[in-house]
């Protein structure tokens, strides 16, 4: 436990400083509206949220003292003579996961990685030392090698290279998250649905999916983005919607095989509601799977978004995301090898670490280790 | 006639449980299953219950009995109609569960629940015991919501658990635990039907014996009535008060607990009764041997079921269809030619 | 002594801690010989088994002990060698049937392999006595059935292809890990005959590992009780059902349904559940759940003593009369 309040406690600090030694940049940089800051901003504070109304609250219970679970248990049992609460009782299979999972360190290792860049992200305004898409001498400060003034480099605009990697940071990560939600959201109503019914509801469902699936999932995306207008929203939307079939698919699959367990069958014996035996019963015991999709999807949507905007019909300069600085440093690679080098080190470390968080949450939700099977 | 035969086995063994009238009534249930679909070149039925009729009063305890495969569970699950039948009637109370739309079905289940087999799938994973047993206390408003703490722990020491367990999860509990958890989730509902499917079968030898007497204690004081179905005849004889044989879908000996074992009419209730292990070093009798396997159960059989396996068929039994289950001696009833 | 087991110890590194599955096991088999092991689930008999063979999955792992066979060291084999001695002279049965055979193969090529590989057959004598095996092990029609799937074979006939394969080396050792518990009482008979039968013919060795005592009285000629990875009791058979020693033994013996004694007789058990072998009791680790325990039982765990010939029990409160 002291590890981690250590941990909180220096975060809290570096943060603090931040804000006081740098208030007038945060005013004055927090909604510039030629970076689509204001949007991108929107999405990075709503994207916490919604990751906590999907469930995440088991995390944040690893933060909590288990003395404390007992004394609210206590309270809400007050008037009656409750039975006392055992220490060590009462560990739900996620929170049995979620200590597993904190004792993989390479997971965990992914996990403050991700932690650290989507703080950054947030931060973006604060942290860049220089405005991002501000040009003021090309001839001057072009393509100027990494140094203690430029970090990164800058690039043949003579643009700061660090700011514009830590403004990307925003859009990358934002419109990959994002856009996993929305395949996660729809690819498990979808899925949930046709499992549950079946029958023909699941035999057309599924055909659609068939139909979806049969085109290569990026060119699906080129052919949308070319056609609608690339807004940040449109490329969510677009990535999101052209991603959910997998899920469907296997959030099905796990439906279908739940449907035939006792516990199932016990809950319809008892008379539940469709909708109670879905939500209480169904989803809850389905959803292992899809988060550990949804953290190997979101480092596949970072590749897929970099690569939209590396063939430039992506995010648009001079909005800076990973994949059109990569594919700005492609035309100077032998002049100026920062220009590539840095976005693409950041685009590696990133889908890396989404990689180690997916690995670490699967064997910790592996149902298998949950249970002592042998002996 | 067939209502007389079935009438010959109404009466209890105990008769201060005897009712006038049947809690359940069984008739003619058949419950068949499809294979294969319009693009396959082999499809067909198969005939998991196939025929069955049986009556249990308020407060009895009916042993069904077979190998797996002769569609016992189907049969517990066609009577609670978890599975749909096909054909028949089954009446709880006099009224008709099958003829009942799914909405007018949903209050009467509580009155009929079920235990299932193997307790670790039967309890979900994901919740932990205090809203797995408030979850039916709630849904039938059995009690106020301030009260649940205080049912859940009055129901698992029903079961003889501690009140602490209702803080656990499923998978912190030993088998026979969870066993007792699925006991106090059906009798949350205050049943008046329970149907155990092979509820203590999946157990060690000695925790089934602490289950099955916890589940007995309880059946006998609150008046349930029970379908036991097992496959271990040792463990139904203690527990029924009426024992129904099955094979391949058809009841085919049926009557009093002690007068089936102890002297039984069936030949294949023989072979059951002689196979079971005698836990003596010394005794062992000769056994009945039963010859190859039940016959497929898609394809409809000319003769006897059973006679592919009989000791003792002769060219009837291949022949004609058994008689209906009848009468053979007083409230003892066999389907068998030889008989 | 065909196979001795000497003070085996295997423990499993689990985060909660170590969980010492099997705890100083020893005892012998000898040529021929049919010895159960008996004991409630979670009390390390399977581990047991998969210490003989050099198996215990990780995180577990053999801390401690001898397993000889044959006069040979098994652990201190190569893993060659181990591999021979595996499937070769020592065979393996195990619960589920179903998950013992490889859906994807009929089981007379399954069987045709393990000729093969350690009797040096050539495929198509393989073959030939893969059928002959299927025959041996009671399966109607071995011709038809060799080129059978596993899933298109019953509960039962499936058992059967496993012990088929298990014995078809001729093994002097079979492992039987509850061969039993998964099949219908019929079936369960004419499967104990049938390893009865295979004894005869091969003089082959047994260690049928069972929570049920009414199967260890059809077959075994002595017993070893088991609990929280400890031998309880061991002794014949017929000594140990006419008068156990342990209370644990009595406990069994009492909760085993016997045909014939009276409806509406309640089964009596034991009370309590198996501890959780990561905090076991003090002392005797069975005392919470014991009627004869008292204060001495809850210091030392009880030292094995002989009692009687062949007989040894680890409990304070035992008496012979």
């Amino acid at each position: 436990m002291s590890r981690r309040a250590l941990h909180l406690f220096g975060l809290a600090a570096i943060l603090g400083m931040v804000l006081v030694l740098r208030r007038e940049a945060f005013l004055e940089q927090w909604s510039n509206p030629a970076l689509d800051a204001r949007v991108a901003t929107r999405f990075v504070v709503i994207a916490p949220v919604l990751c906590m109304l999907l469930g995440l609250r088991d995390v944040l219970a690893l933060w909590r003292p288990a003395r404390e679970t007992t004394q609210k248990g206590g309270s809400r049992a007050e008037g009656h003579e409750g039975p006392p609460r055992p220490a060590g009782h009462g560990r739900g299979p996620y929170r049995v996961a979620m200590r597993r999972f904190a004792e993989n360190r390479l997971a965990m290792a992914g996990l403050y990685a991700i932690a650290g860049l989507c703080l950054v992200a947030i931060l973006a305004p604060l942290l860049a030392p220089f405005d991002p898409t501000a040009i003021d001498d090309p001839v001057a400060t072009r393509h100027l090698p990494p140094s203690a003034e430029h970090p990164f480099g800058t690039d043949e605009y003579g643009r700061d290279w660090l700011s514009r990697a830590l403004y990307g940071a925003r859009v990358s990560l934002s419109v990959a998250i994002l856009a996993v939600m929305v395949a996660v959201t729809v690819g498990t109503i979808y899925g949930a649905v046709a499992g549950y019914f079946g029958g023909f509801v699941d035999n057309a469902l599924m055909r659609i999916v068939d139909v979806i699936m049969a085109f290569p999932t990026f060119f699906l995306m080129l052919m949308l983005v070319g056609v609608f207008e690339a807004s940040l929203l449109a490329l969510v939307l677009i990535m999101g919607l052209t991603s959910w079939t997998g899920t469907a698919r296997f959030i099905r699959g796990e439906i279908l095989s739940l449907k035939e367990r006792d516990f199932i069958e016990a809950a319809r014996a008892m008379g539940l509601p469709h909708r109670i035996i879905i939500f209480r019963h169904l989803i809850p015991n389905a959803l292992a799977p899809v988060l550990v999709s949804a953290a190997l999807m979101v480092g596949g949507m970072i590749g897929a978004e970099a690569g939209l905007s590396f063939l430039g019909i992506g995010i648009r300069p001079p909005t800076p995301s990973w994949g059109n600085m990569v594919s700005q440093g492609q035309d100077a690679i032998f002049v100026a090898w920062w220009v590539a080098l840095f976005p693409g080190l950041l685009l590696s470390i990133t889908i890396l670490s989404f990689n180690l968080l997916a690995d670490g949450l699967r064997d910790a939700l592996d149902p298998k280790t949950l249970m002592r099977k042998y002996v | 006639m067939r209502e007389e035969a079935v009438g010959g086995t109404r009466a209890p063994s105990d008769p201060a449980v005897a009712d006038a009238r049947a809690l359940l009534e069984v008739e003619g249930l058949e419950t068949w299953f499809p294979f294969g679909s319009r693009w396959t070149t082999r499809r067909g039925w198969v005939r998991a219950v196939d025929g069955v009729d049986f009556l249990l009063a308020r407060g009895e305890v009916l042993g069904l009995v077979g190998e797996s495969g002769c569609g016992k569970t189907t049969l517990g699950r066609s009577v609670l109609r978890l599975v749909e039948p096909t054909a028949g009637r089954v009446r709880l109370d006099g009224t008709d569960i099958l003829a009942l739309r799914d909405r007018e079905l949903r209050p009467l289940r509580r009155r009929m629940q079920i235990v299932f087999q193997d307790p670790y799938a039967s309890l979900s994973p994901r919740l932990q015991i205090r809203r797995i047993l408030a979850e039916p206390l709630l849904l039938y408003r059995l009690v106020s919501r301030s009260g649940v703490d205080d049912a859940v722990a009055a129901l698992l020491s029903a079961v003889g658990l501690e009140p602490y367990f209702m803080w656990r999860y499923p998978h912190e509990m030993s088998g026979g635990q969870r066993q007792r958890i699925a006991i106090a989730r059906a009798l949350a509902c205050e049943p008046d039907l329970l149907v155990a499917d092979e509820a203590v079968s999946a157990l060690d030898v000695s925790v089934q014996a602490q289950v099955l007497r916890i589940l007995l204690e309880l059946q006998r004081s609150r008046g349930i009535a029970m379908l036991f179905i097992s496959h271990d005849l040792s463990v139904v004889e203690r527990t029924a008060d009426r024992v129904a044989v099955m094979y391949l879908g058809r009841i085919v000996e049926e009557g009093p607990t002690d007068a089936v074992i102890a002297s039984p009419l069936h030949p294949y209730t023989q072979a059951l009764l002689s196979a079971v292990p005698e836990p003596d070093p010394q005794g062992r009798g000769e056994r009945v041997r039963l010859r190859g396997e039940p016959p497929s159960p898609t394809e409809p059989i000319a003769g006897c079921p059973f006679a592919s396996r009989c000791p003792e068929a002769q060219a009837i039994c291949r022949r004609a269809p058994p008689p209906a289950l009848e009468p053979k001696r007083e409230g003892h009833l066999a389907a068998c030619h030889l008989r | 002594m065909l196979l001795r087991v000497e003070d085996l110890a295997a423990t499993f590194f689990l985060d909660e801690g170590e969980l010492r599955a099997v705890d100083g096991v020893t005892f012998e088999i000898g040529e021929g010989e049919t010895v159960a092991l008996v004991g409630e689930s979670g009390c390390g008999k399977t581990i047991v088994a998969l210490s003989i063979l050099d198996l215990v999955p990780s995180p577990g792992r053999i801390v401690g002990g001898r397993i000889l066979f044959g006069g040979r060291d098994l652990h201190g084999l190569k893993p060659e060698e181990l591999r021979r001695v595996r499937g070769g002279e020592i065979g393996m049965v195990f619960q589920e049937p179903g998950s013992a055979l490889n859906p994807v193969f009929p089981v007379g090529r399954q069987i045709a392999e393990v000729l093969e590989l350690h009797r040096g057959m050539t495929r198509r004598d393989a073959e030939l006595e893969a059928v002959r095996a299927l025959g041996g092990v009671g399966i109607p029609d071995p011709e038809t059935r060799a080129k059978a799937y596993p899933f298109e074979l019953s509960g039962g006939m499936r058992q059967r292809a496993v012990i088929a394969i298990a014995t078809c080396t001729r093994p002097k050792l079979l492992i039987a890990d509850e061969p039993t518990t998964a099949l219908d009482v019929t079936v369960q008979a004419d499967i104990l005959d049938l390893l009865g039968d295979l004894r005869e013919r091969y003089h082959m060795a047994t260690l049928l590992i069972t929570h049920d005592l009414g199967v260890v009285a059809e077959t075994a000629e002595r017993t070893l009780v088991m609990y929280t990875g400890k031998l309880f009791e061991t002794g014949p058979t017929d000594r140990i059902f006419d008068e156990p020693l342990h209370p644990y033994t009595t406990g069994l013996l009492r909760a085993v349904p016997r045909l014939g004694s009276g409806r509406g007789v309640p089964l009596e058990g034991i009370p309590g559940a198996v501890p959780d072998l990561l905090r076991l009791p003090s002392g005797c680790t069975f005392h919470p759940r014991c009627e004869l325990a008292d204060e001495g039982c809850t210091d030392a765990f009880p030292p094995t003593r002989e009692m009687g010939p062949g007989r040894e029990c680890a409990c304070y409160r035992a008496t012979t009369t």
